[in-house]
C-alpha cells in the first residue's frame, strides 16, 4: 500500500491535539463527495493521490475550533452553508495536519494543496472515487459533530 | 531572546504562541511571519535569535528559506514545525542546517524537549 490507513485511534489522537481533550471518532460513512468540502492531496509530482474530505458540519466545528471561535459561529457557517475566510483557513491547516495519519517512514509521500468547495470539485470527485477510502464521524468538544473521510491510493 | 515564529496559518502561528508559553517559554520577544519569503525580509533587517518555521509555505518553502538562511551566511538557530515528519525529511532538515524538527500536532512536553537547550530552562 502506498499510504497508511487512518484509524479510529490515529484519527482520535490526531484531533485531540487540535481540539482539545473530548474528541470522539467513530467508524462511519464518510461525507457525500459531491456535497463535500475535500481538501486534495498531492504527491510529489503534483498529481492528485487522496484527499481530506469533510462535510458542513466538520469543516465548520474544525474551522472554529482551531481559533477558538464561538459556537454559534459555527452554527452560522452550518446553515449558511459556507464558511469564513478564517474557518477555511483553519480547515486548511487542520487538512495540513492530517496528512500525517497517511504516512510514515515507509509510506509514499503526499502533501495537502487545497480546499474545494461543492461547486468546484467535480474533476476531483471522479478522481476520488477510484480511490480507497475510510470514513468517520467527529465530536469536536464544545462545537458537535460532522463526518470525516480520508481517501488514499 | 527574539524569536520569528513562521507559518502561513495564522491559527497555527497562535497555538506555537500558546504552546510556546505553556512551555514555559513566555518570556521572550515574538515576532511573526506568514511566509518564507516575508521571513527572510525580516531576517535580513533585524537580529533574531531563533526562527521556528513551517515547512510547505507558499512564496518560499521552510526548507527555501532555511538553504537561503546557510547560502547568505546567517547562522540564525532554526527549527522546523511540520508536519513533515518522516526519517527522510528529518535527514533534509538536518543536512540543510536544522537544529531540531518538531511534529505538527505538538505537545507541551515536546516543545519543552525540543526548546530548553536553546532557551533554557523556561521562564
Amino acid at each position: 500500500m502506498a499510504f497508511v490507513k487512518p484509524t479510529v485511534k490515529s484519527t482520535t489522537e490526531m484531533l485531540s491535539m487540535l481540539f482539545g481533550d473530548g474528541v470522539e471518532v467513530a467508524e462511519h460513512t464518510g461525507p457525500d463527495l459531491s456535497e463535500a468540502i475535500i481538501g486534495t492531496y498531492l504527491r510529489d509530482d503534483d498529481t492528485l493521490t487522496g484527499a481530506c474530505v469533510v462535510d458542513i458540519y466538520l469543516a465548520a466545528y474544525a474551522g472554529c475550533a482551531m481559533s477558538g471561535l464561538p459556537a454559534g459561529a459555527a452554527q452560522d457557517a452550518v446553515k449558511s452553508g459556507s464558511l469564513t475566510d478564517v474557518m477555511a483557513a483553519n480547515l486548511g491547516e487542520v487538512a495540513n495536519i492530517c496528512t500525517r495519519l497517511l504516512m510514515d517512514d515507509s509510506s509514499d509521500h503526499l502533501r495537502f494543496a487545497e480546499l474545494l468547495k461543492p461547486d468546484e470539485s467535480a474533476d476531483c470527485v471522479a478522481a476520488l472515487s477510484a480511490l480507497t477510502s475510510t470514513g468517520f464521524t467527529v465530536s469536536v468538544p464544545r462545537y458537535g459533530a460532522g463526518a470525516l473521510a480520508f481517501y488514499f491510493s | 531572546m527574539k524569536v520569528l515564529i513562521v507559518d502561513d496559518s495564522s491559527a497555527m502561528r497562535m497555538i506555537v504562541l500558546r504552546t510556546l508559553r505553556q512551555a514555559g517559554f513566555g518570556g521572550h520577544d515574538f515576532e511573526q511571519a506568514a511566509d518564507g519569503a516575508a521571513a527572510l525580509e525580516f531576517l535580513d533587517a533585524n537580529d533574531v535569535d531563533i526562527v521556528l518555521a513551517d515547512w510547505n509555505m507558499p512564496k518560499m518553502t521552510g526548507i527555501e528559506l532555511l538553504e537561503a538562511l546557510r547560502e547568505k551566511g546567517n547562522a540564525v538557530k532554526f527549527g522546523f514545525i511540520t508536519t513533515e515528519a518522516t526519517a527522510e525529511m528529518r535527514g533534509r532538515a538536518g543536512d540543510a542546517g536544522a537544529n531540531f524538527l518538531i511534529a505538527k500536532p505538538f505537545t507541551v512536553e515536546a516543545f519543552q524537549a525540543a526548546l530548553t537547550p536553546f532557551f533554557g530552562g523556561g521562564s
